[in-house]
């Protein structure tokens, strides 16, 4: 089906395939598959429908929250040899490529262009396209220009029945918006295998500025600030003291050591509107306390600025072996409140907990550090995750707001969602997925009540 | 089948009533027809079989309006005109085009999901609904989404629900992400001769660095009313729109930009016309006789202009108004008897070399039409289709034979 050369089943290369980035729970699975077309991801479901045996799709295996780990057993199939660039058609601006193309790749692609992807994860080094799909992933410039969803006009689906579905990139009435429920579906209900994706203009001009605070909280009211003044910055990125540290160990910025957050503010457009824009957001910060605003004074600086923010969970390994991101959201004005709640939890449960965030969309990232030998330590660890998540339901907010629900999460989507809420997610999840073999026991708690229909036929009526 | 079938209304004053009523209807097997403003009942198939109308337009109140959050919940018989309003308030808006004008509902909008002109820059009404309270076919109802501007957990369901036509689910309640109000809006326009010009212009707009809201292509006469739209005379036969919107310093900066572009591709710069005829673009299809035909051709950004010259080969008494950005192309056709399923079968046919979908958005109910003659072969996803309406509606009853389901 995929040829010798395209399957492992050799212990020593399987390790790899044990778990993604959310490293707490590990299962070495009994084959790795990389199909190289739609084609034999198809034949590879199909088979593994007719068996029953689970399939789990797997791009970079970046992903956050275990959604790329097998538990269980059950086939990967990798998309990480399906990296073709099918088509660019700047005059439709939109690109064509195959799922496991790396999201930076595109950006090298376009860059004798005045074209980009804006998706943006900080991942986007490393990960694909498809997992960008399957996670709905953001990014910092998320708040200016959306999630992946916003940016995907046709995909190859391949449903968990096995069969290949094509939708877009034309848009048309006479059906149901396929590319918005699959976006963000963790491999559960399919597997995307391709993707027309809508391309953005880079702006004409940035202004990007560190703006120094003495508190977290000061720096999460000067965001809150900035939205109800009317501005949409391209991007409001904050980082807090701890993750400072690391991020100055690891590439030496000059940010100030006593500096309590630093939050990272990009307007983009065109520059005549950018002067007073800048002016706003510099008057807001100062309202809120901010010590210090310094713009980026070259492209270069630029460039590094976003490395640091970008690199930043990357350089905790300085400050621990083990840690796990959180991955928590509310209204953008609870925010503050979010941040003390985290401090607070920290605290009582004697867990330390840096902070970086998509402060402009409300979204927090809390990365709690471990010692992964100490198992009390672990556990400690994971109860403040948890906690995490119930103060961001507390305050009207969710438990995922891009890195989705995976394994990690599972636990809470009953606090989060009613049975009744989480019915509506079986009915689709039957609809694409009957036999239940697409990354079955992720994304969704079990089903509170199986219809007798549903275990009778197994298909979609 | 006519309105007529529909004799019966009812108007819930809550969700709880909704629910209660649809569970009703649910257990005597009656069809629930959803309307709101009644502004575009008569888009889609006439209804299946006999049924009550559930009118949503009690449920018009704001149940949190978090404007500093940029987010607002509203029940989804609010209409258009009054959501603006509210949110004009704060100098907020919904940047979507209420292309059945004013009277519309929220949830009416969000069952389509309508495109407009300015799509192009600021996507549909789907990339601003964050979460909903539904009903589903039995009476029951539930929550998806949220308030928060960016959620992963669990599937989107309101994606799914929004452009379903009210066949999955009533919608009770949304949540809407909002955008500050740009300050103006400004456009300009052409009078273009032929389709190598349509197509030179077309490429240097898209192309453009100054992100226009929306890039219009105008044709046929129910344009001539707007001596500004026209394109008869010496215009024509195209007119081309273009729609910038920002603070008024950078509109100034934006155009300048767009003028160099033009300039350096040699092309003729646009003259401004009144902002006003933005809102006869954008409201066309309120404002045509209920009398005639509308259809979608659906095609990729590049092939429009292939789109319209075949629209004028075969369809030459037609006017349109084609969203040059998405591709997508509004037809109206002034005498509806004159389509017929014949006509749009040909249509179809011919402009599936180009890729592209052709749907009957709106003809006389009096005709005799075929599921597949308005919306066009049933398509690979036609069983998921019908697998997920069989789960949220088991019974058939919402919205029977209005769109693509068999009643
Ligand atoms: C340092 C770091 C920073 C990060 N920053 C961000 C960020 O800013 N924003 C953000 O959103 N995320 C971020 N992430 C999380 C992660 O990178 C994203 O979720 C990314 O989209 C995952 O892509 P991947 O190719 O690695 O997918 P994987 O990890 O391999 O898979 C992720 C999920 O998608 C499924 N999947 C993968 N490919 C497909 C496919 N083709 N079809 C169907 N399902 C598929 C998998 O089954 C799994 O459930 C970060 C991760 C790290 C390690």
């Amino acid at each position: 089906m995929v040829g010798a050369e395209n399957l492992i089943t050799r212990p020593s290369e399987l390790v790899v395939y044990e778990c993604d980035g959310y490293t707490l729970e590990k299962e070495t699975p009994p084959a790795v598959v990389f199909p190289n077309s739609t084609e034999a991801v198809a034949s590879v479901v199909r088979v593994c429908r007719e068996h029953e045996v689970p399939v789990l799709a797997r791009g970079a295996g970046t992903g956050l929250a275990g959604g790329a780990t097998p538990l269980g057993g059950g086939v990967v199939l990798s998309l990480a040899r399906m990296k073709k660039i099918l088509d660019i058609s700047l005059r439709d601006r939109m690109v064509h490529v195959q799922a496991g193309v790396l999201n930076l790749e595109l950006s090298s692609l376009l860059s004798d262009t005045h074209w980009h992807f804006a998706p943006d994860p900080s991942s986007q080094v490393a990960c694909t396209i498809g997992g960008n799909i399957a996670t709905n992933a953001g990014g910092p410039h998320t708040l200016k220009y959306g999630v992946t969803v916003n940016h995907v006009l046709g995909v190859t689906w391949v449903a968990g029945t096995g069969e290949v579905i094509q939708v877009g990139p034309e848009a048309t009435s006479a059906e149901f918006d396929w590319i918005g429920l699959w976006t963000g579906s963790e491999g559960t209900l399919g597997v995307a295998t391709e993707a027309w994706l809508r391309l953005t203009p880079l702006p004409l001009a940035h202004r990007t500025f560190r703006v120094i605070f003495q508190s977290v909280e000061d720096a999460c009211n000067a965001v809150s600030r900035i939205i109800a003044a009317g501005l949409i910055p391209a991007a409001m990125e904050l980082m807090d003291r701890g993750i400072l540290q690391a991020v100055e160990d690891a590439f030496h910025f000059g940010f100030p050591s006593e500096a309590e957050a630093i939050l990272v503010v990009e307007l983009d457009g065109i520059p005549i509107a950018l002067d007073e824009q800048e002016r706003i957001v510099a008057q807001l910060c100062r309202d809120c306390h901010a010590q210090e605003i310094v713009s980026a004074a070259s492209e270069e600086e630029r460039a590094l600025l976003w490395r640091c923010r970008k690199s930043a969970v990357g350089a905790v390994g300085r400050l621990s072996t083990g840690y796990f991101i959180q991955d928590g959201v509310v209204p953008r004005t609870r925010l503050p409140e979010l941040v003390r709640r985290v401090a607070n939890i920290g605290c009582e449960r004697g867990v330390r907990i840096v902070n970086v965030a998509h402060a402009g969309d409300g979204n927090i990232h809390p990365i709690l550090l471990f010692d992964e030998r100490d198992p009390d330590e672990v556990r400690r660890a994971m109860a403040a995750g948890r906690a995490i998540l119930e103060a961001c339901i507390e305050l009207g907010g969710s438990i995922t707001a891009e890195h989705g629900v995976g394994i990690e999460k599972l636990p809470l989507m009953t606090a989060l969602f009613s049975p009744d809420d989480l019915d509506v997610f079986w009915r689709v999840k039957r609809v694409f997925d009957p036999a239940n073999i697409m990354t079955p026991g992720k994304l969704l708690p079990p089903p509170p009540r199986l219809s007798q229909q549903d275990e009778k036929n197994g298909q979609p009526r | 089948m006519s309105q007529d079938a529909v004799a019966e209304t009812i108007t819930p004053q809550s969700i709880g009533d909704a629910a209660r009523a649809i569970a009703d209807a649910a257990a005597q097997r009656r069809a629930i027809y959803s309307v709101g403003g009644r502004t575009h009942f008569e888009y889609g198939c006439p209804p299946g079989r006999p049924g009550i109308a559930l009118c949503t337009t009690a449920m018009q109140e704001v149940i949190d309006y978090s404007f500093r959050d940029l987010t607002i919940t509203v029940g989804a018989g609010m209409r258009l005109h009054r959501l603006a309003e509210i949110l004009a308030q704060q100098s907020q808006f919904l940047p979507i085009d209420f292309v059945f004008g004013g009277d519309s509902t929220i949830g009416g909008m969000v069952a389509w999901s309508p495109p407009g002109p300015r799509s192009y820059r600021w996507g549909s009404i789907r990339d601003y609904v964050l979460g909903m309270r539904a009903i589903d076919g039995d009476g029951r109802s539930f929550c998806v989404g949220g308030r928060v501007v960016k959620n992963a957990a669990g599937y989107n369901v309101t994606r799914l629900l929004t452009g379903s036509w009210g066949t999955l689910a009533l919608i009770g309640e949304v949540t809407l992400m909002v955008r500050p109000l740009p300050e103006q809006r400004r456009l300009w326009s052409w009078s273009v001769k032929g389709p190598e010009e349509l197509e030179r212009l077309l490429s240097c707009l898209i192309a453009s660095r100054c992100e226009p809201s929306a890039i219009e292509v105008i044709g046929g006469t129910w344009w001539d009313r707007e001596p500004v739209l026209a394109t008869v005379g010496e215009n024509g036969p195209f007119r081309v729109a273009v729609v910038l919107e920002g603070a008024a310093r950078e509109l100034d900066g934006l155009w300048d930009t767009l003028w160099r572009e033009l300039t350096e591709a040699e092309l003729r710069i646009g003259e401004e016309i009144p902002v006003e005829s933005y809102d006869r673009l954008s409201g066309f299809l309120a404002e045509i006789p209920r009398s005639g035909v509308v259809y979608e051709l659906d095609v990729r950004p590049s092939r429009v202009v292939a789109g319209l010259e075949l629209l004028s080969n075969l369809r030459p008494r037609a006017s349109y108004l084609a969203h040059a950005g998405t591709g997508k192309i509004l037809v109206f056709e002034e005498s509806g008897d004159e389509f017929t399923p014949e006509v749009a079968a040909q249509l179809r046919a011919a402009v599936m070399p180009l890729d592209g979908r052709l749907v009957v958005l709106r003809f006389p109910w009096s005709g005799t039409w075929e599921r597949v003659a308005v919306w066009g072969p049933v398509s690979p996803t036609g069983r998921y289709m019908q697998g997920l309406k069989d789960r949220f509606d088991p019974h058939g009853i919402l919205n029977p034979g209005r769109y693509v389901f068999p009643p």
